[in-house]
């Protein structure tokens, strides 16, 4: 029987589950596999932690400060690049005419 | 020559089982416990690191074979001529050695042409923390990990594109 493998994958999944006293904590990731004939791409991050204490249960959300900052930095740059560039296009043509 | 060929060809299967065999190897990253560290306890504490995990890998592999250099025409020619010939007489065909008394064509010629072969590969692969998780009998506490190199990069990056972007601005107010 062959297995089917697929060429793209994004899914989430839960780690074990790590108990202290009357605690249990699940991790949980996402990952993107990106399978090529003669490749592969694997990007994965963790994305939460679900706690649970006898019925209560709580999902805590891992936030990446860091790309978050980086993401929001190099899109003002990118803005920033785009429209001097556009006043740079229209100059030219100013000039031109 | 063909022993050495299927040598070659042998060698180059099993290379490619070889790396086909490492990718798949590559997709256990795509596992929670890649980038999840085992629980670390110390001091009533219950500690888990968490990071980002990118890998990346490829390969590649190239064959070819080869034939007889010499055309068949003029192999059977020379065949022809030496098998019609008399065979105490030795044929001196210009530019090749006496043909055989077989009327085999002249031994060193129609040898196989040459073969290749070759393969390559690459990856790369990243880790990144993110937060470490901490768990004790009170309860749980996600604190993040700051890159403070990283987002000075990427703030620098944002001040030229602040001063390129001004400049334009300038030049387009003046005139």
């Amino acid at each position: 029987m062959t297995q089917e493998k697929q060429r793209f994958k994004w899914q989430k999944m839960s780690g074990d589950t790590v108990t202290v006293g009357d605690l249990s904590v699940t991790p949980q990731s996402r990952s993107l596999a990106i399978r090529f004939p003669r490749g592969g791409w694997v990007l994965n991050r963790p994305v939460a932690v679900l706690v649970e204490r006898g019925d209560e249960k709580r999902r805590i959300p891992i936030v990446d400060v860091t790309r978050i900052a980086r993401l929001g930095l190099y899109g003002l740059s990118v803005g920033m690049a785009v429209v001097g560039l556009v006043m740079w296009m229209k100059e030219r043509s100013g000039s031109d005419e | 020559m063909n022993e050495t060929f299927e040598q070659l060809t042998a060698t180059s299967v099993e290379s490619q089982e070889q790396a086909i065999g490492l990718i798949e190897k590559l997709f256990t990253v795509a596992q929670p416990n890649a980038v999840f560290s085992e629980p670390l306890t110390t001091q009533g504490r219950t500690i888990i690191t968490a990071a980002e995990i990118n890998v990346g890998l490829g390969v590649g592999f190239g064959f070819g074979g080869g034939t007889a250099s010499a055309s068949m025409e003029e192999k059977e020619g020379k065949g022809r001529r030496a098998m019609h010939a008399d065979p105490h007489e030795r044929v001196d065909l210009e530019g090749t050695e006496p043909a055989s008394e077989e009327g085999e064509g002249s031994p060193g010629e129609g040898a196989d042409a040459g073969m290749g072969g070759g393969g390559g590969g690459g990856g790369g692969a990243s880790g990144r923390p993110i937060a470490v998780i901490s768990i004790t009998e009170d309860g749980v506490q996600v604190e993040p990990v700051v890159d403070a190199t990283k987002i000075a990069l990427a703030f620098f990056t944002a001040v030229g594109s602040m001063f390129f972007m001004l400049t334009k601005m300038r030049k387009a107010a003046e005139h």
